[in-house]
């Protein structure tokens, strides 16, 4: 364009264009990031956490409405519908079970009968009303197989059609020299032990609960793992059954090969061999059994180029928990922290790439995933079932949880030293003038494996979860946990999760510039992140480009 | 810079920039899936049908002001929010009807009735006085209360309007809602009578069980107070048959009297019938809103051109091949869709005309203009600021013609407004004889949505309708589609999103109103009634 067309164009530009520089003069980073609105922002977030949304709670009226509403705006800002067939829905098929077990440990010393909700808790793995195992008990340590960690608790054990008995946690957790320490590893997690224990063959699983451990009491297990145990409809595996053991249980049980204690420290020992119990499991679980459906909306904002199969992944999930005990007269849970703002930044995020123009080599797929609250339902069903093949995922970016509490000098996020997009949302905060804090609680808690990145890095895609910085401008040291502890406290899972008057949009603006530098990064560079060197999720990265 | 321009044109500029007129920006900005997406959401069932005072109706409400906020407009609802309070009140009625000592009427099948007042309930026995259509039309030499004195009667008329019978009489009459039950009540409590029925009869748009249906139903009144003074205490429809044998019973016979009502000069005839009716109301208040949105005005913000639709429809009712959800697709979350659209337009398009532009989703349509009634009668800008008003309701969803109208356009400066927009888009002027436009004024559709409120109150107005031509058809397919519709799915559980829907239609409709609009809120002047228009401002 000649400079003189240039300067007719300018005085054809409405007014207030001028004031700043030609915004095609500005990089791309910056265009988009300036296109990220907090007007956009406050309109969605105080539609979803609206009272006549009743909470979003999946499968309810206002779970639809909540899924058709993010539908309408990926539609109206012109994005490619990335669901099933040709639509923005992605189905998520979830089966719910409510167990009635009855359990029985066949010793040398005869038969002990043990209590459901005080002993021990356990469901059916299968999808059926009843199930039942008659099989040996082997305990397997921590049930573990690291490679690259040189750890493997089943070598030489042969469990198939047997029920294991393990620890969580790691030998970390006592020997700081092992595994990562304190900080949980996803080998701690019990979803791994479930899911190594079907690797190898199982009939079933029995964990051991201590406090320590789990880093929760007795009482949270009896609770979690009573009432219907909701999970995404699955090819049934070797499991027929899995539950937990309480520490006194798992003692009486382990007393003739030395008793819980001694085999924890043995355990926690490298090169520690699996031992048979010379007893057996008798198992009969009954289940009322209640199937239903809910749905991920995705939509793609298409790349330019032959990468443009490849995407990077904008996430956050749109349910809460619906209508439920009343407190203080209120029984709706809006959850508007929790999490209305990630999907209002999600879609602002949408906006601004819609509104800036830009499109980078590789695609940006949007995803509100449902279910979270459930067990991360629709982030699981999608990476069992993903609209785009694993290997074409170059990254995930989850927004759970946005900072309405103000603008800060900081900002954080759930695995950054997990993989290389670490590097890249770190150069992003830098570009926004943000230096980035490392949450060493998040990670002794395993935070990491509780949102919906998470079934992405399990399949070895690279994934990192924004968090809030804690270092508030205009604050005292300290207010920034004390506003976090103060949410956590009196308003997380409770209908007192509302749009307050005194929250802002700036901190949550400045989160989302983030992602969006970091999601164009990704998209424009010319490879995939890679994961770290040592992350438990590098050998499942090498199986997902296969 | 016009200058300039012109002579840059000449020295080979793109064509693209050459051809840049006022509102081709706005125009280009209308987009299809912008219509699309707000109308799947508007329309999908999770939204209950949107019925006034409903759950439905309220999640709509607040999806568009959800739409405003992201758009960056100003709240001008009540105290600063998006949202304008439509104070209504529900009543239900029971009733009865029948000749004074004889046997009584079936309620639902032979008549409803009603308290057009806001008594609680009322008991009449009158003699009765056929009033023909129960019509006093001074423009067209038309008193169908000439030379009787209908005080402390019953009057029985016939709807419709003599046009129905005589296509000479009525063609262009000065208030297009002579022939609708509303105004023919209004006229009997005007003379004074305690009672007032309309015959129904064909033709007429709605069917009997939809006129018993709504009846036997709850009614919306705008006003926390109810209806207000009447001197007519019990009013109602009859049927047909029914009436039919009331006036045999008085030694008349019904064809013949309704015959000789379309001839000009008739009396009206007293009958030998003495009638007992009764109704009794209960009555609630029923919240609902209607939702404003501002984009301020560049040089003359005080000043406004508005653009409404309303978002209601009927909600949940009576199950019609195993659905009972009354979705309102194209009646109305095509125009509600299309206002939004418009809106994004001129926000994407950086638009910021000289007068203010409101954006209005009007609750309480269905009801009977209710939201539009209550705009206006506490409107947030005085309505002498108010430019003009242009109305979207059952935006053309259906196909594009080749020509196109607005109902009410001729009556002022918008009609020349309308039609540049047309000619930019592509589009001819539909025939004011031609098929759609006369069976517009047969079907009385300019009194049949929210501009009716606003022309009756001073302000100009336009309302989008269709064309007559659609594609490469005849004159006459747009009459067709639109027929089609209204017979099979208009007020039915299936105007909904099962039904074949061209968005590029609905946006290519949408251009011109967004041109319209646009040089309507930077005109020099505010729009201007004609000289012979029926309406005028009221200053």
């Amino acid at each position: 364009m000649s400079r003189f067309l240039a300067s007719l164009v300018a005085l054809l530009l409405p007014v207030g264009s001028l004031v700043s520089p030609l915004p095609a003069q500005q990089p791309a980073g910056t265009r988009l990031a300036n296109a990220i609105s907090a007007g956009v922002m406050r309109a969605h977030l105080t539609f979803l956490s609206d009272d006549a949304l009743e909470g979003r709670a999946p499968g309810t009226r206002g779970g639809l409405i909540a899924g058709k509403y993010i539908a309408a705006q990926f539609e109206r800002l012109g994005l490619e519908p990335a669901g099933d067939s040709g639509t923005y829905y992605h189905e998520v098929p979830v089966i719910a079970l409510t167990p009635n077990p009855q359990v029985t440990i066949v010793g040398e010393g005869g038969e002990t009968p043990l209590t459901f909700k005080q002993d021990y808790v356990l469901w059916s793995m299968k999808d059926d009303s009843l199930v039942s195992v008659a099989s040996d008990l082997v305990f397997a340590g921590y049930g573990i197989v690291a490679p690259e960690y040189g750890w493997d608790d089943y070598k030489g054990l042969d469990v198939k059609g047997k029920v294991v008995v393990v620890l969580v946690n790691t030998p970390g957790l006592r020997d700081s020299t092992l595994f990562k320490g304190k900080i949980l590893t996803y080998y701690g997690r019990w979803t791994y032990k479930i899911e190594e224990a079907e690797r190898q063959g199982a009939a079933g699983i029995l964990m051991v609960h201590t406090t320590e451990s789990a880093t929760y009491g007795w009482a949270t297990v009896a609770g979690s793992w009573t009432g219907p145990q909701t999970r995404v409809l699955r090819t049934p595996g070797s499991l027929v059954v899995a539950g937990w053991l309480t520490e006194s249980a798992a003692d009486h049980l382990l007393q003739p090969v030395g008793g819980l204690a001694h085999l924890t420290e043995a355990a926690g020992r490298p090169g520690f061999k699996g031992i048979p119990l010379k007893a057996q499991l008798g198992a009969t679980v009954r289940s009322t059994i209640r199937r239903s459906s809910t749905y991920n909306v995705i939509a793609r904002w298409p790349g330019r180029g032959p990468k443009a199969a490849e995407a990077v992944i904008i996430g956050a999930h749109y349910d809460h928990l619906g209508i439920s005990l009343p407190v203080k007269g209120d029984s709706i849970y809006n959850g508007a922290l929790d999490n209305a703002s990630g999907t209002a930044a999600m879609l602002t995020a949408a906006e601004a790439f819609v509104r800036s123009g830009i499109h980078p080599p590789r695609s940006i797929v949007f995803i509100a995933f449902a279910a979270e609250e459930s067990g991360l339902l629709g982030s699981t069903a999608f990476a069992a079932r993903p609209t785009i093949p694993l290997k074409n995922i170059a990254g995930v970016l989850n927004m759970d949880v946005m900072n309405l509490f103000g603008k800060t000098r900081d900002i954080a996020a759930l695995g950054l030293e997990q993989s290389s997009l670490g590097k890249v949302f770190t150069e992003a905060a830098r570009q926004e003038g943000l230096r980035v804090t490392i949450n060493q609680d998040a990670l002794i808690k395993g935070s990491f494996f509780r949102s919906d990145h998470f079934p992405f890095a399990r399949a070895g895609v690279p994934a990192i979860s924004l968090e809030k910085g804690l270092d508030f401008v205009g604050q005292p040291a300290g207010w920034g946990q004390q506003q976090e502890d103060d949410y956590t406290a009196h308003r997380y899972h409770q209908p007192g999760d509302e749009l307050l008057p005194w929250y802002t949009y700036d901190g949550a603006v400045q989160q989302d510039r983030v992602i969006v530098r970091t999601a164009l990064a990704v998209a424009e560079a010319p490879g995939q992140p890679v994961w770290s060197k040592g992350s438990e999720f590098e050998a499942a990265g090498r199986d997902r480009l296969k | 810079m016009r200058g300039l321009l012109l002579l840059l044109a000449a020295g080979g500029v793109p064509a693209s920039i050459a051809a840049q007129r006022p509102g081709d920006g706005v125009a280009r900005a209308v987009r299809a899936d912008v219509v699309r997406g707000h109308m799947e959401f508007l329309a999908s069932d999770a939204l209950e049908g949107r019925g006034t005072g409903t759950r439905g109706g309220e999640i709509a409400a607040k999806y568009v002001a959800a739409q405003f906020e992201r758009l960056g407009l100003e709240p001008a609802g009540d105290s600063g929010t998006w949202f304008q309070r439509v104070p209504l009140t529900g009543r239900r009625f029971t009733s009865s009807l029948g000749v004074a000592g004889g046997p009584a009427l079936t309620v639902g099948t032979d008549f409803v009735a009603y308290l057009p007042g806001s008594a609680d309930s009322a008991q009449v026995t009158a003699d009765v006085a056929f009033v023909g259509y129960g019509i006093v039309a001074p423009e067209e030499g038309w008193d169908d209360y000439r030379g009787v004195d209908v005080t402390g009667k019953i009057v029985l008329m016939i709807v419709g309007t003599p046009g129905d019978q005589d296509t000479t009489l009525f063609r262009h009459p000065a208030r297009p809602d002579y022939g609708f039950r509303q105004y023919k009540v209004e006229e009997a409590a005007r003379h004074g009578a305690v009672g007032a029925f309309v015959v129904y009869r064909q033709p007429y748009q709605a069917s009997w069980p939809m006129i018993a249906d709504a009846w036997l139903g709850e009614q919306l009144v705008l006003g926390d107070q109810g209806a207000g003074e009447s001197a007519t205490r019990v009013a109602g429809w009859i049927n047909e048959a029914a009436a039919r044998s009331l006036v045999t019973s008085a030694g008349e016979d019904l064809d013949r009297l309704a015959a000789a009502a379309a001839r000009p000069g008739a009396p009206a005839v007293p009958l030998k019938l003495t009638l007992a009716a009764a109704a009794q109301g209960r009555t609630r208040i029923v919240p609902t809103v209607n939702v404003v949105g501002r984009l301020r005005g560049r040089t003359r913000a005080a000043e406004a051109v508005l653009l409404g639709a309303h978002y209601d429809h009927l909600g949940i009712g009576r199950a019609i091949a195993g659905d009972s959800i009354y979705n309102g697709a194209l009646d109305n979350a095509s125009g509600t869709a299309g206002m939004l659209a418009i809106a994004e337009a001129f926000v994407t398009a950086g638009a910021r005309p000289d007068r203010s532009v409101l954006f209005v989703a009007f609750g309480a349509e269905e009801a009977g203009l209710l939201g539009s009634a209550a705009f206006v009668a506490r409107p947030p800008l005085p309505l002498a600021q108010l430019s003009a008003m242009l109305n979207l309701d059952g935006l053309n969803v259906l196909a594009d013609t080749r020509d196109i109208s607005a109902l009410g356009a001729d009556l002022s400066s918008l009609g020349d407004v309308f039609r540049a927009a047309a000619t930019a888009e592509g589009y001819a002027i539909t025939d004011r004889n031609g098929p759609i436009l006369q069976e517009a004024v047969q079907q009385g559709f300019f009194s049949r949505s929210d501009q009716a409120s606003f022309a009756r109150a001073g302000v100009p107005v336009a309302f989008l309708f269709f064309g007559d031509r659609v594609g490469t058809g005849p004159v006459g397919s747009g009459k067709e589609r639109l027929d089609d519709y209204l017979e099979h799915r208009y007020h039915q559980p299936n105007d909904d999103l099962h039904q074949s829907l061209d968005y590029e239609a609905a946006a290519h409709y949408l251009r011109v109103f967004a041109r319209t609009l646009l040089a309507t809120a930077n005109a020099p002047q505010p729009a201007l009634w004609n000289k012979d228009s029926p309406y005028q401002r009221s200053h």
